[in-house]
Formats: C-alpha cells, structure tokens, sequence
C-alpha cells in the first residue's frame, strides 16, 4: 500500500520535475542546436563582413570574425552598376506577376481536388502529380517554348510555372485535413456554388498554406536561374541572376579570350572581387524581407499527404 | 425521418450516372481547367518531343523531320567513354544526397523538444535562411570557404600547419562540396515540413506517458518518431522519385576543366550536347533514360512502402 503510494507521487512528481536523464538530453539538444545555428549561420556573416571589408584584407585572408577596413566601396560600386537594376527591376517583376497567377492557377486546382465526392479526382491528381518526375527534357521542353513563340518574351518564364505540383500537395493537404467539411455543407445550403466556396470560406480559411506558398513560388521565379539563361538572349528583360552569374565570370571568360587587354581584364577582376559578397547580400534581401511576414504560419502550412482518391 | 429522407436522398444522387454527377461538380471542374492547360501545354505537348530521342535532327528541322534512327541514340549514349562516368557520378550523387535524407529528421525533434524556446527560435531562422539563397549565389559562397590560397579555409589549414588544398582542380572535393552546400540549403527547409507533422502530435499521448514515468529520450522514440512516420514514408519515396536529378545548375558552377571526372553528371551532360552542341536527338534520349530511371525508382519505392508499411504517396 505504501509502496504504491509512493510510486504515485514520484510518477506525478516526474510528470512536472523531469529526471536527471531528461535534464541531460534537454542540455544537449540546446548545446547541439546552438552549434547548428552557429554553422549555419557563419557563411552568411563571413559574407557579411567580408562585402564591407576591404579586399585586399579577404584576399590575405584576414577577414574572420569582425570586418576588417570597413567600407562601403562594394555597395556604391554595385550602385553604378546598372544591369543589377535592371535585373532587380525585371526579376522584382517576373516575381510578383508569375506569384499572383501561380498562386491563383495552383490553389483553385487544389481546391478541386480537395474535394471527395468529385468524380475523376484520382486520375487528375496523378495527371498533375506524374509531371513532378516525368518531363520531357531540356531539348523538347525548349521546342515548345520555341514554336509558340515564347523565346525571349516575359511569357516564357511565367507561364510555364503556374501550376507547382510540389505546392499543389501542400494545398492540397491542407484544405483536405484542416477545414472541415461541415462548412461547405452549410454553405451549399444556404445556395452557395462552388466558386464563393472556394473564394469566401476555403481561400480565408487556408491562410497559412497561403503563405508558404507565396514565398515558395517567390524563391522559385525570384532564383531562377538556369531558365532565363537559355530562353532569355534579350539584355532588357534579363533576370537578376544571369546578371550577377555574368559579374562574376566575366573576368574568367575574358582570360580565355586573347582580344581582350590585360589590363581590362585585371579591372574586371577587380571590381570582381570588390561586388562578390555585396551581390549575394543585395540580391537575397528582397526574399529575407519576405520571410518575417510568414514565418509564423510555417508550422500549421506545410503539411504533406499521401494522395486519396 | 428528416434523417431517413436525406439519406434517400444521398442514395438518389448516388445513383445518378457519371455524367450528370460531372455536371453537378462543373464549377470545380473549372476551378481545374487553367491549371490543366497550363501542364498540357507545357509538360504534356513537351512528351510528344520525346520522339526526338529516336530521330537525327539537323539544324533548321522540326521534330518529325529529323531522320528516324531508332535506338541508335541510346547505344551511342550507352557505349561512350561518357556513359559510365555520368551515371557513375549522378548514382553517387543521388546516393549521397539520400544519405543526407534523416538530418531534417533530426533536426525537427530536436527544435520540437528543445526547452529554451528563444534556441529554438534563433536555430529554425539560421537553418531556414540559407533556403532563400539562390543556387547562383550558394556556389560563390562555397567559393569563398575554398576557391584559392586565401580561402577561408585554406588559411585554417595553413594556421594548424596542414598543407592549403586546392579544392576546385580535383576530383574528390567535388561530392563534399556538392551534398555539404546542400545540406546548408535544404535542411531547415524540410525539417519544417516535419515539425509541420510534429505539431499534429496528440498532447495527450504525450501527457499519459509523462505520468507512466516515460524518458524524454523514449517518448521521442516512440510518440513523435512514429507520429511523423506516414511524414516520413510520403518524403522517401518523393525523394527516390528525383534520384537522378543531381542540380544540374550547381554542378555546372562547381565545374572547373580540371574536376570534370567527378563533376559531369547526366544532367550537365544532356546540356552541354543538347544546347551547346546542338545534338538534340542524343540530349534527348539521355533525358528519357534519366527520366525512365527515376519513374521505376518511384514506382518502386512507392509500391514497397505499400507494402511493408501500409503507407503510399499514391
């Protein structure tokens, strides 16, 4: 009797008090994940510090913890740099009008296939799900693009990636696990159709899915990268990125060409070495702005589930 | 009755043929047509230029005019100096990047059970970040730890008296430098979709078995680990689906003539014929192997986990 008593209290008190083992396992998992952090967090503050150094200091490899010859020449010299506006001008656009129809053309499907009773729901979503892993390739893909004409348009980067089948899961998911049906039943009694279904209850309600799609689809157009290099010739609606690639190569594809003066050359590697670290700062700020906004949604939206039919 | 007369009426509508039931939902059937279009167009019209693989196509021709050649594509592709060496690479690649597939497990329990709530937040934000770094700049990042003399850390291994190492020339840095970028990329990425399934964890579970006297470590085990499970399953076999598709954009950033031994994967090899060399009947047969290889590895997986755990993507 006594004994028993006495193992209710402890197992209550172990309910609040954790056990030396617990407390140990606690103390570890914040020692290693500060660790993490640190490591993870050092290549950016290397790049921090190293856009506002000196360059002869980083070339000595002086440049560790703290910045060494603080200035700003990077930053004023990517200011006169004018192809980094205009592609910050051109991506700042491909992003925002290739989110709004992604996100319009992407969530109206997975609305649709969220719901049970539509017949052929099963075949549809593995029609979306199938082009996640079977495409027709570089050279096919780049045929289309060709023959509709799209090459060197603003078209041919937004159109195709209106529907994200990887984000189209994700919706998916969520307006199938987190809204109960009951509304739309109710809804549908008071002579709702499915369209203000989908616009004033399912779209409001599905908010935090919503954002992380809207900074999914913004990293996808805002980082592209290998897209715009082969169907974009046209220097006026060139991405951001393929600018700053063609920054800091110039100087190497100079060395190989022998018309080129040397001393262009060492110029180039110059202001090379200058705007490296400023450029990844610049160009990733746009996307760390976005992040704050939606951070906290990031836990209730990114749910992952088996495809039903 | 008011019950019993509705399910007549579910039972009425049940009944109706496939084709009035498609008329009834036509507003969700038009919520779907841009999005199908748009993969008609774009993903589906592209599998009709699959054809290419088996065709010669000369500068100037469209699809169906490229003189048809059968599987001569695929022996050319199967006996060349480049077959071995690009598979070779992208299977090690993708074995690799496999490897890698629990450290987002990992790191989602320990920020799901970790008590210093302000650790938690700091180590979520630092591993998320470097997701929105593009692929362009990562590359000139991993540059700055090793493409010369003075790199990061070179200067390390000169200040503990190793001899500097000249990553980017040879062969055997390339994996490293690939799957550790990677991990710094992705990491805090996918550990949010575990913490995502983390949070549908039941308190209750996790109540009873602190008043059964259960270990943290225990309940870790045995409650989370096996809440995010069909988690687990449903991302495997996603991943197993993309096996052979190393980033083409970063290892052709990593790339140098020096390193091509270890860096020429089928991806930046599809590329290098099929737009720069224009042989777009080669590049493309390539791409269809690469693709058919993925496809069976996702069919497979798929059909495995069925099997052994009851649990599938479809």
């Amino acid at each position: 009797m006594e004994k028993i008593k006495k193992a209710k209290i402890t197992s209550n008190l172990s309910a609040i008090r954790p056990t030396k083992g617990d407390r140990v396992l606690d103390i570890c998992i914040i020692v290693a994940l500060l660790v993490i952090g640190i490591l993870f967090l050092y290549p950016l503050w290397l790049v921090v510090i190293s856009s506002i150094s000196d360059p002869t200091y980083i070339s000595t490899g002086q440049v560790f913890l703290l910045p060494k010859g603080l200035n700003l020449d990077a930053y004023k010299e990517l200011y006169r740099t004018t192809t980094v506006w205009i592609g910050y001008r051109n991506s700042l656009l491909y992003t925002f009008a290739g989110t709004a129809s992604a996100m319009a053309v992407t969530t109206a499907c997975a609305f649709a296939l969220s719901r049970e009773n539509l017949p052929f729901r099963r075949p549809l979503t593995l029609f979306f799900l199938f082009t996640m892993y079977f495409s027709g390739g570089l050279i096919p893909t780049f045929f289309v693009i060709q023959d509709l004409h799209l090459l060197n348009t603003v078209w041919c980067l937004i159109l195709p990636g209106m529907l994200g089948p990887y984000n189209l899961v994700i919706c998916r998911s969520y307006f199938e696990n987190s809204i109960p049906e009951e509304i739309y039943e109710s809804a549908q009694l008071e002579g709702a159709g499915m369209f203000r279904c989908f616009i004033q209850l399912a779209v409001p309600l599905a908010k935090p899915t919503l954002a992380v799609m809207v900074l999914n689809f913004a990293l996808g157009f805002w980082n592209s990268y290998f897209y715009p290099m082969i169907y974009i010739s046209d220097d006026n609606i060139q991405t951001l990125q393929v600018f700053i690639k063609r920054i800091t190569t110039a100087a190497a594809a100079g060395l190989d060409n022998p018309n080129v003066a040397l001393e262009v050359i060492a110029e180039q590697l110059r202001k090379v070495q200058l705007l490296k670290y400023a450029v990844v700062i610049v160009s990733t700020l746009p996307m760390i702005l976005l992040y704050p906004a939606i951070r906290r949604y990031f836990i209730s939206g990114m749910m992952i589930g088996a495809v039903k039919g | 009755m008011a019950a019993k007369t509705a399910s007549k009426r579910m039972d009425g509508l049940n009944k109706k043929s496939l084709g009035a039931r498609m008329l009834e939902h036509w507003q969700l059937y038009m919520l779907i047509l841009p999005a199908f279009i748009t993969v008609i167009i774009f993903k589906y019209v592209p599998l009709y230029g699959i054809q290419l693989a088996f065709r010669s196509l000369k500068l100037g021709q469209t699809i169906t005019q490229g003189k048809w050649v059968g599987w001569q594509n695929f022996e050319r592709f199967f006996s060349s100096g480049s077959f071995s060496r690009t598979l070779g690479n992208t299977l090690k690649v993708g074995f690799a990047t496999f490897l890698t597939f629990p450290l987002p497990i990992i790191l989602a329990l320990m920020l799901n059970n970790c008590v210093a709530k302000r650790v938690m937040k700091f180590s979520q934000t630092v591993t998320y970040i470097p997701y929105l770094v593009a692929v362009v700049l990562t590359t000139s990042i991993v540059l700055l730890f090793v493409n010369s003399r003075a790199a990061f850390l070179n200067i390390m291994f000169k200040r503990l008296g190793l001899p500097t190492i000249s990553f980017l020339s040879k062969d055997k840095y390339v994996l490293p430098m690939y799957i550790i970028s990677g991990i710094w990329t992705i990491t805090g990425y996918n550990s949010i979709i575990y913490l995502s399934a983390l949070s549908g964890v039941n308190p209750e579970l996790i109540e009873a078995s602190m008043v059964d006297g259960c270990s943290k470590l225990k309940r870790i085990w045995h409650i989370d680990l096996a809440c995010i499970r069909p988690t687990i399953v449903i991302l495997l076999i996603m991943n197993l689906g993309t096996f052979m598709n190393a980033s083409t954009e970063k290892m052709l950033m990593i790339q140098t003539d020096l390193n091509l031994g270890a860096s020429e994967t089928i991806g930046t090899f599809t590329y290098k014929i099929g737009l720069a060399k224009r042989q777009y009947g080669y590049s493309t047969a390539v791409d269809l192997f690469t693709n058919v290889v993925n496809f069976v590895m996702l069919l497979s997986s798929n059909f495995i986990a069925k099997r052994v755990s009851g649990m599938s993507l479809f």
